[in-house]
């Protein structure tokens, strides 16, 4: 017996041991220089894991923020000029960044911001009230996965030729997946790919060709450029809009790799229109559609409306930049750059002003709903 | 990494032997050099740095590294050409540093525009641009005029994409013009019409106000001329090329007539050259003759026996029909081949046979 006990102190410690170093490290991350090489799109996954669109190194870098203090409601809080803010921190002027992305963390409620400097340096900074801090890359908890491939091409023998470039558009966590569309700088083409997280060696990923036919007639091969998941009369569904602004529903179960997935257009709300952000909120039972554009302003769509929409469009729209479909409200917001839900109650905007200034707030949702 | 200390002045009134200089890697200038007389044995975390004329005191984020020579304090992002950073230690002024705005002799250029036919179709959907630099980015629209006729400004032909489409270099920017307007039928196309209108002349003008990631503008002003020709509706086809091929023992290139211009880009990325066992051949591809031919030199003389030329679908023409698909595809008539690679075989003869 005497001698049973250390052994199964031991065994004991090491179960616990195995036990904390799983739970300390559950999704297999390393500590290190996560490499980041540009910043396209960043968005939170589970346990302040946060997913970086890196357009440069063709990758997704998932990191570790070790923020996941939770915190129930977000702060209040508005920053007059956030590019001259964040630009003088940053040691230069405004007109040298470019903000590219902004994400909230759903547990603790803080403000992550991708910036681009002028040579397209990348850095990713967090926003706690006036405070503008830099998340250190060079030493952090990551793991990362390729996009290097295009969807559907095969590994083949190139001749010593690189692949071509891809331009992350979006990137969502949903489903245990990171949810990615990619802009082909080459050829005008949709791509869209779900990777199952935590990241493996030998990554299964589904890439897809996703097409939304036009008046029933003409098919589009066009990229998506912001996207969101919802569920629509108890099914998932992956929520995409295209430039030129259709919302194009595709059911998520349906999302397979090398499937040709046709989804059902259910509105166009405008020509001469990029959408920019879409997310979704809450209010008295009723969930809401919210998307932000280049040149329209912010729209709210009420998802019943969605779910009651049979069909797919067909007809031409017959009005000059006229709209079709499930039916929008136009909020008295516009030039809304980038968009993020704070909480249920909140969003976090980045707005440029009449006067020109490029100003981030938080908004009451009740005010859009 | 090329590291060169640059030597400017310090506003310091003490006598020190060596002076705050600028830390550079290529031609950026990444950081800023504090020597160890200046420090007085205080601690790295005492020294700040901030863009002068900072009426706050708003210090910039980044690293203070220990090194032999002093503290070499590294910024997120490079310092910008012609700002002037002071160097604080505790509420005590160290010192102040211009980075100098770079030679002007080397400004940025456009090497070339693609397609570089000076006959489009109507229903033209990509232009590269490609500058002798990396640019400043997101400044396109404001950069780039397409003038119709001499007279009136085509109001927003391209597509406004936030972030743009850069290569990696960030020296080719894609545009793409307005997709929707291009597609028949579509809403925009109905409404606004094409972007480009048969038979008429245009005029694409590339500012000179553009900036390089230095900050340095455009040596000069670019201007592309071009006529607007019937619309494209017909897909690449590869069987419809005409080789013209070498003999074995050959280096000299396979000249093949395309009979219409092709992406330029995707050209040199989509065709292969494969033996009989489907290993891929290292060749060089140039389009020439304004993208309507390609010319295909092998890195080795040419060996008698069977090859194939293939081609992914991907490859478009001017009007982004691929070989798989019009991009502007009637879902009631079209056929979609959803065929990857399009190969078509050729022989190289032995010297000798005629």
């Amino acid at each position: 017996m005497k001698k049973l006990i250390p052994i199964a102190v031991a065994f004991a410690a090491f179960v616990l041991l195995v036990a904390a170093t799983r739970n300390s490290n559950p999704y297999g991350l390393k500590k290190g220089n996560a490499a980041v090489q540009s910043i396209s799109a960043i968005a939170f996954g589970p346990d302040g894991i946060l997913f970086i669109g890196d357009s440069k190194s063709a990758s997704v870098i998932a990191i570790d923020t070790k923020d996941k203090t939770p915190v129930e409601k977000g702060t209040a809080f508005e920053i007059k000029n956030i590019d001259q803010k964040i630009a003088t921190v940053l040691g230069t002027e405004a007109k040298n960044i470019r903000i590219q992305d902004i994400a909230e963390n759903p547990v603790s409620k803080k403000i992550y911001v991708a910036v681009q400097g002028i040579d397209g340096t990348p850095v990713l900074l967090t926003i706690e009230g006036e405070k503008i801090q830099a998340v250190n890359l060079k030493d952090i908890a990551h793991s990362s996965v390729s996009i290097a491939n295009a969807p559907g091409e095969d590994v083949k023998d190139r001749g010593g030729r690189p692949l071509r470039d891809q331009t992350i558009s979006d990137l969502n966590f949903a489903d245990g997946s990171v949810m990615v569309s990619g802009l082909s700088n080459q050829e005008f083409s949709s791509s869209f790919r779900k990777i199952a997280f935590p990241f493996t060696d030998n990554q299964e990923q589904a890439t897809l060709e996703i097409y939304h036919a036009a008046h029933g007639r003409y098919e589009t091969n066009a990229p998506i450029r912001t996207f969101t998941v919802a569920e629509l009369n108890g099914k998932k569904y992956l929520v995409a809009s295209y430039t030129c602004t259709p919302l194009v529903l595709f059911p998520l179960d349906e999302l397979k790799p090398g499937k040709h997935v046709k989804g059902r257009t259910v509105a166009e709300f405008g020509a001469g229109n990029s959408p920019i952000d879409i997310i979704t909120m809450k209010k008295d039972g009723n969930t809401y559609l919210v998307m932000s554009n280049s040149n329209r302003p912010v729209m709210r769509v009420n998802y019943k409306n969605i779910e009651t929409f049979e069909g797919t469009l067909t007809n031409p729209i017959k009005e000059s930049y006229g709209t079709a479909g499930v039916a929008f409200t136009n909020l008295p917001v516009v030039n809304v750059l980038q968009m993020d839900k704070l909480d249920e109650t909140q969003v976090v905007v980045l707005q440029r002003r009449g006067n020109g200034d490029l100003d981030l707030y938080v908004n009451r949702a009740d005010r859009w709903l | 990494m090329s590291l060169v200390f640059s030597l400017l002045f310090c506003a310091c009134s003490e006598k020190k032997n060596s002076s705050i200089s600028i830390f550079w890697e290529d031609d950026k200038a990444v950081g800023i050099l504090i020597p160890v007389e200046y420090q007085m044995n205080a601690p790295a975390d005492s020294i700040h740095v901030l863009i002068n004329n900072q009426s706050t005191k708003n210090f910039i984020l980044g690293e203070y590294i220990k090194v032999p020579e002093g503290i070499l304090f590294k910024p997120l992002l490079p310092l910008t050409y012609g700002l002037t950073y002071k160097v604080l230690l505790g509420e005590k002024l160290l010192g102040e540093i211009e980075i100098p705005i770079p030679d002007a002799s080397d400004e940025p250029s456009i090497v070339a525009l693609y397609p570089t036919s000076d006959t489009v179709p109507v229903n033209l959907l990509k232009i590269y641009i490609q500058f002798s630099r990396p640019m400043r980015e997101g400044v396109s629209a404001e950069q780039l005029v397409l003038i119709k006729n001499g007279t009136d400004t085509v109001p927003a032909p391209f597509l406004d994409l936030q972030p743009e489409l850069w290569n990696k270099e960030r020296n080719v920017l894609t545009l793409w013009l307005d997709p929707g307007r291009v597609k028949r039928d579509l809403q925009p196309n109905n409404k606004m019409g094409a972007p480009l209108e048969e038979g008429e002349n245009y005029e694409l003008i590339i500012k000179k106000d553009w900036q390089d990631t230095r900050g340095v503008i455009l040596k000069e002003a670019y201007r592309k001329q071009f006529w607007v020709g019937n619309r494209d509706t017909i897909s690449p086809d590869l069987n419809r090329w005409n080789l013209e091929l070498p003999k074995e023992g050959s280096s000299e290139p396979i000249i093949i007539q395309l009979h219409e211009p092709l992406d330029f880009i995707l050209m040199k990325e989509t065709i292969f050259i494969r033996d009989e066992k489907g290993t891929a051949l290292s060749v060089h591809i140039k389009p020439i003759n304004k993208e309507s031919t390609l010319s295909i030199t092998p890195s080795a003389p040419w060996k008698a026996g069977s090859y194939y030329i293939e081609c992914e679908f991907r490859l478009e023409d001017l009007a982004g029909n691929n070989l798989d698909r019009l991009f502007d595809r009637d879902l009631t008539k079209d056929e979609n081949k959803e065929d990857r690679y399009f190969k078509r075989k050729f022989e190289i003869h032995p010297a000798s046979k005629k």
